[in-house]
C-alpha cells in the first residue's frame, strides 16, 4: 500500500470525517431505495391538506399540491446524484492522461495543454451550459458531458502538477539511470504521486457538480419537470414561502447536509495528504514555569556558573546559565540540556556542534526565538544584567530593537521577498532608531557603504530575488546593525555561500566587530569558521556543552572525546599544503 | 595507451530559462578523463556548472556540443532512460531525502537497478540485497523498512548501496555528502573510498568544498563558471595552485587552526584583487571568466579565451602559462619544476 | 510591469479568438434544429424551410461562420430571432447588473474571508475551529436557498432591507447599493470559505518563513508584520482564489437573479433559453467569456503588482 493510501485511510476515519462519510451512505442508500422507503406516492396528490408543517401522516409536511415532501425528497436525489458521476468522469477522461503527459514530457506538450487549459478557464460553466440547453433542448447527458469538458480544465491541472512535481524528483532520475523502462517509471514512482491530489480533487469536483445541478434542477432546466429532484423542491418551497416557510427547512438540510458531508470528507483527506498545518503564532519568549517544575530532577550537564562571582557579571555581555528547552513530551530529551556560558564584552563567542546539538537553539533563545513547539523550562539569559526569560512581550521587543541583532543562515529568505533592500532597511531604522524619512535614507545608504557595497543606491532599489548570495548577507548584516546592536547574533552566516564569498562576510564580520565593539555570538557547524573568527568557542553535543575555552586551545589541544572526533572529521588543507585527508589515514592504518 | 573509461570532449551545455531570455552557458567546453578505479573530483561554487556536467553525463540533460564517451562508446546524445547496455553508470544524489522513494521499502529500492540486469530470482536478489546493506554498514533487516525510518547519513548509505547493487564502471556522487554532518561525511568518505578500492570502480565525486575533494579523490577538476581552470593530480594542484583561480578557492577554505588561519588569510588577501561585490554576474563573452576578479590579470585575459595549456602532468587554463602570450612564461615554468 | 501587461494582453487575445469559435460551433454542431425548436412540434417542413432561409441556416456552415465572425469584429452579435433587437442591446443593457453583483460579492467576500483567515492562523485554536467550520458550511449552502431565505427574512421578517427588485446606478447610488446587498451575500457566502482557508493556510505558511524572523528580532510590532509583509506576501494565492470565486459568482448571479428581481443577464439568458434564442444566448456566452478573460487578465496584473518576483522575470 502506498504512503498516500495510508494517509488516505487514516484521513477518512477522523472521527468529522467518518460522521460524513457515514451521511454520504446513509443518503445514498435512502434515495437508491426511494422505491421502498418512501411513506408515499411522490407523484400523490392530497389537496386537502397543502403546504402543511411535519404531521403524523406527512412527517416532512406537504407540498402546494399535498405531495408529501420526505417522499419527494427521497425520489429528488438520485437522479442528481448519479448524473453528476458524468461531469467528474468526464473531467478525470480528459484531465488524467493529458496531465500525466504535460507533466512528464513537459516542452511544447505541456505549452499547449496550459493554454488549452486557460481557454477552459475562459468559460464559465454555468453560461455555457446553458447554451447546450437552448440547442439540444434540454438534454441533461449532453449537458452534463459539455461542463465535464469545461471542468477538465482544473483536474488537468492537479495531475500536470502532481505528475511534474513526481517527475523531477532525484529518484526518478536515479530511476533512469538505471534504466527503468518508461512505463515502469510511471506505474511505480510517478501515479502514485497522483492518487491522493486526485481523490480530493475529485471529491470537491464532484460537491461541486452535485450543486451546480442541483441550481440547474432548480433553474427548471435539464431535469423533466414531473420527477421530483432537489433544486425544484427548493423552487416549489421558494415559490410558497410566503404562505408557509416550513417545506425551505427539509429541502435546505437534505442539500447542505450532502454538499457539507463530501466537502468534509475531501478536506479531511487533503489535510491527511498535506499534513495539516497548524498555524504557528510568533514563538513565545517567556519561560514555562510549571513545565520547568516537573522537569526539576533533569540535572544540567555543567556546573551552572556562579553569577555571585561578580567578575564573571561584569565582564560578560551576555551570560545564560543553565538554560533548558525542551520541543517534545516532558518525558523526551531536552533539546537543550543545562546550557551556562558566558560572552564577554567585545569577544567572539563560537557555538559549534553537529545538527540537532542545540547550538542554534541555544542561540536563538537568546532573542526569544525558540520555534514552537520549543518551550524554555529554566534558566536565565542575563543581558546587562537584566534577564530576558522574564520580559513581557513589549520588554523585549525594546530588547530586539536595541541590543541584539540577527543574521541568519539563508541570506534570501531572511529577507521579505515583496520589498525592495532599501524599503526594508529604511523600515527598520525609522523603527529602531526613531529616524525621519529623510535621514533613514541617508543612514541606509551609509550602512550599505558600511557593510563593503560600492553601489549603495543601485542595491536600495532591488529586490531580494535580484542580489546574489553574497550581497544578500551583507543587506542582511546591514539589516542586523540597524539597531546598532551591543551584540550580533549568526546562526551560520556563512553557511549557504560559496567558500570565496565566505570569506569575505568573515572579513567583513571581523572589521564590523573591531570598528563597532561589537560581542559577537557566532553559530557554526564549521571549525574553520570558527577557527577564523572566534576568540573563544564552546563545543555542543546532545545539548550540552561538553568543552569551553579558547578558540586556539580546544581547537589544538582538545580535551574532551567528543571534541577530537569532531576536528579529526573535518576535512582539511592544512597549512603545508600537505592533504591529511581523513579517509587515507584511515586506510593506511 | 588504452581508452579511458570515461573521456569528455569539450562538452557544452546551454539552455534557455524562459524562452525571453538569452541562453546560459552552464558547460562551456569541459574536457576530462576517467580511468577504471580512479576517483577523479569535480570541484566549483555555484554557477560553475558541476551538477549540470553530472546530469549530462548521466543522460539526464541534453548536452549542446562535444561528445561523451563511456567505456568506448559515444553515448553523448543517448538519454538516461534509454541508454543502451554496456559499461554501468550509477549516480548519488545530493539530498538524501528526496533521493529514495518514500513510499517504497528500501529492498524494493535496492532491487530496482537489479531488474534491469536481469537474471536474478527473488531469492538471490533477497541474498544480495542483504549483502549490499550489511557492505554499506547497515542491518539487513533494513530491507523491509522505508526510507522515513532512517536518518539523513543512513539514507545516503542506502544510497550507494543502491548504486553498487550493480557492480557500476562508474558512480557519478553529486554533492553526495554536502547535507551530511562532518563525522557522518568522514565515514560516507571512507566507505566510498574503499568500495572504489576493492571492486575498481570509477567514481566522479562532484562537490563545492575543496577540503571534502582532496580527503577522496586522486586527481581534481576545478570548475568556474563552466570552464575547467586547471586539472591534475590532487596531491600536485593543492601542494601548488597554479590557476589564480584554484589559488583563490585554495586559501578562502578556512582550516580548523586559528594560527595557520590567520596566515592563510593573509595570503588570501592577496589572491583576490576584486571581491564578489564588484564583480557582475556576467561571465565574459570572450576572455577568461576568472579575469574580473584575478589579481594577474593582464590585456589578453580579457580578449582571448585561455587555452588548457599542459603544465606537467596538469592542464592549466591560464594565459600565464602560455608561452606565447605570457608576459614571463620561464618564471612560471620553473615555480613547478 | 507595462511589458507583461502587454504580454498578457496579447496572449488573451487568441484566447478569446478560440473561445468565441467554439461558441460558435457548440451552438451549430450540438444536435438541434433551431428553427424547428421556434416553430414547435406543429411545423410543416415547408414552414421550417422557410424559416431556416430566413434565418440564413441554409447557408453552408462554413460561410455562415465567416460572416458571423467578421460581423463580432465590428462588435455586432447578431440580432435575437424572436424580438429582432440587437443581442448587443440587449447584452449592455443587462450585462452591468449581473457583473455588479458578481463584483460586489467578489469585494464582500475578499473582506470577510480575509478577515477570518487571518484571525484562523494568527489565533489559532477556537478561533480557528470556527472559522473551519463556518467556512465549509458557508460553502455548503447552495446559493439559490439561501437566497430565498434572505427573501423571505428581509422581505417578511425584518423588513430593513429592500429584499427585492433594481435601482441603476445613475438614479441613486444608495438605492442600487441598498437593492445589492442581499444578492451580494446570498451569491458571496459560497467564496467566503475559500478565500478564508486559503488566507489562513497562506498566512500560516509565511509565518514560518524566515523573514518573519527577521522582522521579529528587529523588534517590530506584530500588527505591523502581519498587515505589512504576511499579508503582502500571501496575497498571491488569494487573489487566484478571489478570481475564481468572480467566475463563479457570474454564474451564481446568473441563477438568483430571478428570485431577487433583478434584471440582468440571467434573466434575459433563461427567457432566450426557454424560446431558443440562439443568437442572443450566443451573445451572452461571448459576453460571458470577454468577462471572465478581462478578469483573468486584471488578476494577473494585481498578482504581479503585489509580487515582484513575478513582475520582474
Amino acid at each position: 500500500m502506498t504512503a498516500q493510501g495510508d494517509a488516505i485511510r487514516r484521513a477518512v476515519t477522523r472521527p468529522v470525517a467518518a460522521i460524513s462519510l457515514g451521511w454520504l451512505v446513509v443518503i445514498s442508500l435512502a434515495c437508491a431505495c426511494a422505491g421502498w422507503l418512501s411513506p408515499h406516492d411522490p407523484l400523490a396528490q392530497d389537496l386537502s391538506t397543502t403546504l402543511s408543517g411535519p404531521t403524523s401522516e406527512y412527517w416532512l409536511g406537504t407540498d402546494d399540491l399535498g405531495r408529501d415532501v420526505l417522499s419527494r425528497l427521497l425520489h429528488g436525489g438520485s437522479g442528481l446524484l448519479v448524473t453528476a458521476l458524468i461531469p467528474v468522469g468526464v473531467s478525470v477522461l480528459i484531465g488524467v492522461p493529458v496531465g500525466l503527459l504535460a507533466g512528464y514530457l513537459r516542452g511544447p506538450v505541456d505549452t499547449l495543454a496550459n493554454f488549452a487549459a486557460d481557454v477552459l478557464f475562459a468559460m464559465p460553466g454555468l453560461v455555457v451550459v446553458l447554451a447546450v440547453a437552448a440547442v439540444t433542448d434540454n438534454n441533461i447527458t449532453l449537458m452534463a458531458i459539455v461542463f465535464g469538458v469545461l471542468t477538465s480544465g482544473v483536474t488537468y491541472r492537479v495531475a500536470r502538477n502532481a505528475t511534474a512535481g513526481a517527475r523531477s524528483m532525484p529518484y526518478v532520475d536515479a530511476a533512469l539511470v538505471s534504466r527503468l523502462p518508461r512505463r515502469r517509471i510511471l506505474a511505480r514512482h510517478i501515479l502514485p504521486n497522483l492518487a491522493g491530489p486526485l481523490t480530493v480533487q475529485t471529491f470537491i469536483q464532484y460537491s461541486g457538480t452535485f450543486l451546480f445541478l442541483t441550481s440547474l434542477s432548480f433553474l427548471g432546466l435539464g431535469f423533466s419537470p414531473e420527477t421530483p429532484s432537489w433544486g425544484q423542491l427548493t423552487l416549489t418551497a421558494a415559490h410558497n414561502m410566503y404562505v408557509n416557510p416550513w417545506m425551505m427547512v427539509p429541502v435546505g438540510f437534505a442539500l447542505t447536509s450532502t454538499v457539507l458531508a463530501l466537502n468534509l470528507v475531501g478536506f479531511a483527506i487533503l489535510r491527511g495528504l498535506t499534513g495539516h498545518r497548524r498555524p504557528r503564532s510568533a514563538p513565545r519568549p517567556r519561560k514555562d514555569r510549571r513545565a520547568a517544575h516537573a522537569n526539576a530532577d533533569a540535572s544540567p550537564a555543567t556546573r551552572p556558573l556562579r553569577l555571585a562571582d561578580g567578575d564573571i557579571a561584569n565582564q560578560s555581555a551576555l551570560v545564560i546559565e543553565d538554560l533548558q528547552i525542551a520541543f517534545g513530551a516532558a518525558d523526551e530529551a531536552l533539546a537543550v540540556a543545562g546550557v551556562s556560558l558566558a560572552v564577554r564584552k567585545g569577544e567572539a563567542f563560537g557555538l559549534v556542534g553537529e545538527s540537532g546539538s542545540g547550538k542554534t537553539t541555544t542561540a536563538l533563545a537568546v532573542l526569544g526565538l525558540v520555534p514552537p513547539p520549543g518551550r524554555v523550562l529554566a534558566g536565565q539569559i542575563l543581558l546587562d544584567g537584566q534577564d530576558l526569560l522574564a520580559l513581557g512581550e513589549s520588554g523585549l521587543r525594546e530588547v530586539r530593537r536595541h541590543k541584539i541583532g540577527l543574521i541568519s543562515q539563508e541570506p534570501m529568505v531572511a529577507l521579505d521577498p515583496c520589498f525592495t533592500v532599501g524599503s526594508q532597511l529604511r523600515e527598520l531604522l525609522r523603527l529602531r532608531r526613531g529616524l525621519s524619512r529623510k535621514a533613514a535614507s541617508r543612514t541606509a545608504r551609509d550602512l550599505l557603504r558600511e557593510v563593503g557595497l560600492r553601489t549603495p543606491d543601485v542595491v536600495a532599489t532591488q529586490y531580494p530575488h535580484q542580489l546574489s548570495g553574497g550581497i544578500a548577507q551583507r543587506v542582511s548584516i546591514a539589516l542586523a546593525l540597524s539597531g546598532e546592536p551591543q551584540i550580533l547574533v549568526a546562526d551560520e552566516p556563512t553557511t549557504a555561500l560559496d567558500v570565496t564569498v565566505q570569506a569575505e562576510i568573515l572579513d567583513l564580520l571581523r572589521r564590523l566587530q573591531s570598528e563597532r565593539s561589537m560581542t559577537l555570538l557566532l553559530v557554526s557547524h564549521d571549525l574553520g569558521v570558527v577557527a577564523d573568527l572566534c576568540d573563544r568557542v564552546a563545543v555542543m553535543a546532545d545539548g550540552r556543552i561538553v568543552e569551553e575555552g579558547t578558540t586556539e586551545k580546544v581547537l589544538t589541544a582538545p580535551e574532551h572525546a567528543y571534541s577530537r572526533q569532531l576536528i579529526q572529521a573535518t576535512p582539511r588543507l592544512n597549512d603545508s599544503n600537505e592533504i591529511t585527508s581523513l579517509g587515507r589515514e584511515r586506510k593506511a592504518t | 595507451m588504452t581508452e579511458p573509461l570515461l573521456a569528455v570532449e569539450e562538452l557544452a551545455v546551454t539552455y534557455r530559462k524562459s524562452w525571453r531570455s538569452s541562453s546560459v552557458r552552464a558547460v562551456d567546453g569541459v574536457s576530462l578523463g576517467l580511468n577504471s578505479g580512479e576517483i577523479v573530483g569535480v570541484v566549483g561554487e555555484s554557477g560553475s556548472g558541476k551538477s549540470t556536467l553530472g546530469r549530462a553525463l548521466l543522460g539526464l540533460t541534453k548536452s549542446t556540443a562535444g561528445s561523451i564517451r563511456f567505456g568506448g562508446r559515444d553515448v553523448t546524445h543517448e538519454r538516461a532512460g534509454s541508454r543502451s547496455s554496456g559499461r554501468v553508470l550509477q549516480v548519488v544524489f545530493q539530498d538524501p531525502f528526496s533521493s529514495l522513494n518514500p513510499a517504497r521499502t528500501v529492498g524494493s529500492i535496492l532491487s530496482e537497478p537489479l531488474e534491469m540486469h536481469g537474471g536474478m530470482s527473488a531469492d538471490a536478489a533477497n541474498s544480495k540485497i542483504r549483502e549490499l546493506l550489511l557492505r554499506v554498514g547497515l542491518p539487513a533487516d533494513a530491507m523491509h523498512r522505508y526510507p522515513s525510518a532512517f536518518s539523513g547519513g543512513q539514507r545516503q548509505r542506502i544510497a550507494i548501496a543502491r548504486a553498487i547493487s550493480v557492480d557500476p564502471d562508474l558512480v557519478i556522487c553529486d554533492e553526495a555528502t554536502s547535507a551530511l554532518d562532518v563525522v557522518t561525511q568522514a565515514r560516507m568518505l571512507e566507505l566510498l573510498g574503499s568500495l572504489s578500492a576493492e571492486r575498481r570502480m570509477a567514481v566522479l565525486f562532484i562537490a563545492h568544498d575543496l577540503a571534502v575533494v582532496a580527503a577522496i579523490a586522486h586527481r581534481v577538476v576545478v570548475l568556474y563558471q563552466g570552464r575547467v581552470m586547471e586539472q591534475g593530480p590532487c596531491r600536485a594542484i593543492l601542494a601548488s595552485p597554479l590557476h589564480p583561480y584554484t589559488r583563490a578557492l585554495e586559501l578562502s577554505s578556512p582550516v580548523p587552526d586559528p594560527a595557520a588561519q590567520r596566515e592563510r588569510r593573509r595570503r588570501r588577501v592577496e589572491a583576490l584583487a576584486a571581491s564578489t561585490v564588484e564583480v557582475s554576474q556576467e561571465v565574459p563573452e570572450v576572455g577568461c571568466p576568472f579575469a574580473p576578479r584575478c589579481p594577474e590579470a593582464f590585456s589578453a585575459c580579457w580578449t582571448s579565451r585561455p587555452k588548457d595549456n599542459a603544465v606537467g602532468d596538469r592542464t592549466v587554463a591560464c594565459h600565464l602559462y602560455d608561452a606565447d602570450l605570457a608576459p614571463n612564461p620561464e618564471n612560471r615554468r620553473n615555480e613547478t619544476a | 510591469m507595462l511589458r507583461l501587461a502587454s504580454v498578457r494582453l496579447a496572449l488573451s487575445v487568441p484566447i478569446m479568438a478560440i473561445v468565441a469559435t467554439m461558441t460558435y460551433f457548440l451552438v451549430e454542431l450540438v444536435p438541434g434544429d433551431p428553427a424547428a425548436f421556434l416553430l414547435g412540434s406543429g411545423a410543416t417542413s415547408k414552414q421550417v424551410s422557410d424559416l431556416h432561409h430566413e434565418l440564413g441556416l441554409d447557408r453552408p456552415l462554413i460561410d455562415r461562420f465567416l460572416s458571423w465572425f467578421g460581423d463580432l469584429l465590428h462588435g455586432d452579435l447578431g440580432t435575437s430571432f424572436v424580438t429582432n433587437e440587437s443581442t448587443l442591446t440587449s447584452l449592455s443593457r443587462a450585462m452591468p447588473v449581473t457583473v455588479s453583483v458578481a463584483l460586489l460579492a467578489t469585494i464582500f467576500t475578499l473582506v470577510v474571508g480575509v478577515t477570518l483567515g487571518m484571525l484562523a492562523a494568527v489565533r489559532g485554536g477556537v478561533a480557528d475551529a470556527f472559522v473551519q467550520w463556518f467556512g465549509s458550511i458557508s460553502m455548503s449552502i447552495p446559493n439559490f436557498w439561501l437566497a430565498a431565505v434572505l427573501v423571505l427574512i428581509f422581505a417578511i421578517k425584518v423588513p430593513v432591507l429592500p429584499a427585492t427588485g433594481y435601482v441603476p446606478v445613475a438614479s441613486s447610488p444608495t438605492d442600487w447599493f441598498a437593492h445589492l446587498i442581499l444578492p451580494t451575500i446570498a451569491v458571496g457566502l459560497a467564496g467566503v470559505g475559500q478565500v478564508a482557508f486559503q488566507t489562513r493556510d497562506a498566512v500560516a505558511d509565511q509565518l514560518s518563513r524566515e523573514y518573519v524572523r527577521t522582522l521579529i528580532a528587529a523588534g517590530l510590532p506584530r500588527w505591523r508584520i502581519l498587515g505589512k509583509h504576511v499579508l503582502r506576501n500571501a496575497s498571491g494565492p488569494i487573489v487566484t482564489v478571489a478570481s475564481i470565486g468572480f467566475v463563479f459568482a457570474l454564474g451564481a448571479v446568473v441563477v438568483v437573479e430571478s428570485i431577487f428581481g433583478l434584471p440582468g443577464v440571467g434573466t434575459l439568458m433563461l427567457t432566450a433559453v426557454r424560446i431558443h434564442d440562439l443568437p442572443l444566448v450566443q451573445g451572452a456566452v461571448l459576453m460571458f467569456c470577454l468577462v471572465v478573460v478581462v478578469a483573468n487578465l486584471v488578476t494577473d496584473l494585481i498578482v504581479a503588482a503585489l509580487n515582484p518576483r513575478v513582475r520582474l522575470t
